[in-house]
């Protein structure tokens, strides 16, 4: 039976790192879309996104094929290194050790790269291309989140729900304000889905080498307060260190 | 083949940003598959025992790099 923790945490992490992925993603396509036009534009979106169907459609069934205990050990494997990867970086930028992302500046710079790129004729290849890049960069990270999330718990559909859910509201947004969404509190965000990766890698390592959460599936809540209350501390540690 | 290579650097670039960490999480999932599962302890302190490594390793590896920015 889905529990409400497991479920609720699943949709979460797919939601909020699709949202973090959906603007990276808009920044460049907008960019494209600004200073090559639009139909190419459009058009490396569309192959974008039907590649990672492709992708989905792939790897999904091959997954629910592998017996459950090694699909939890190496899904939870490969979401603590994802999860704690954006974790740290989130702690070092939310400590001001390393600088923050910024969406305006990222826009700035994908558009001087556009308008120096060679001139169009015909088929704009290079503008189709790198709008493709985009998607599927990005897009390729929110696979992974979704499947990895979705697959050892039986949860794929939530985990899907979610990351369809963020992608179609930053497109609605990226539509109506034609602008990068700048304004996105985006290391918040990846701070949260640190925690909830690195909550749910930890979770399904401990499940795959057979160790006993108390709680059982409710435990995924205590670990992800575990891992806030430890990347807040480490914040802090980390500003008192960097402030010398 | 270029296109492949850069693929393949994108999709590792996923799961290891400094490599140090990655080894160091690597090396603690291997030293629980390994020898904590074969501890005498009861449950559930095998996974409390596993989470709180998970947990140090973070702080330690974040406050170590603050600290070699810094210096």
């Amino acid at each position: 039976m889905l529990s409400f923790a497991h479920a609720g945490t699943a949709i979460a992490s797919a939601f909020i790192a699709s949202l973090v992925e959906a603007v990276e993603a808009l920044t460049i396509v907008l960019a494209v879309g600004t200073v090559r036009g639009w139909r190419p534009a459009l058009a490396g979106t569309a192959a974008g996104l039907a590649f990672l169907a492709l992708l989905v459609l792939a790897f999904g069934p091959l997954l629910a094929r592998m017996p459950i205990r090694y699909l939890q050990l190496a899904v939870g494997v490969l979401l603590l290194l994802f999860g704690m990867r954006w974790l740290r970086k989130a702690i070092l930028r939310a400590a001001g050790v390393i600088a923050l992302h910024d969406e305006a500046a990222a826009f700035a710079d994908q558009s001087a790269a556009l308008r120096a790129a060679h001139p169009r004729r015909g088929w704009d290849a290079i503008a189709v291309i790198t709008a493709f890049k985009a998607v599927v960069l990005e897009g390729l990270e929110v696979v992974f989140i979704v499947l990895a999330v979705g697959a050892a718990g039986g949860l794929l559909l939530p985990a899907s729900l979610g990351a369809l859910a963020a992608c179609a509201l930053v497109a609605i947004v990226g539509c109506a304000v034609h602008r990068p969404l700048a304004r996105i509190p985006e290391n918040t965000l990846k701070f949260a889905v640190g925690v909830l990766l690195s909550a749910f890698g930890a979770f399904w390592i401990g499940e795959g080498l057979g160790f006993r959460w108390p709680g059982e599936d409710l435990a995924i809540l205590g670990i992800a307060a575990l891992f806030l209350a430890a990347a807040s501390a480490a914040a802090l540690l980390a500003r008192r260190e960097s402030a010398g | 083949m270029k296109w492949l290579a850069v693929a393949a650097r994108e999709i590792a670039g996923l799961f290891v940003e400094d490599v140090g960490f990655t080894l160091g999480i690597l090396a603690w999932v291997a030293l629980a598959a390994l020898v904590l599962r074969e501890l005498p302890v009861g449950e559930p302190w095998r996974a409390a025992i596993f989470l709180a490594g998970c947990l140090a390793l973070l702080v330690e590896n974040v406050v170590r790099a603050a600290r070699k920015r810094a210096g």
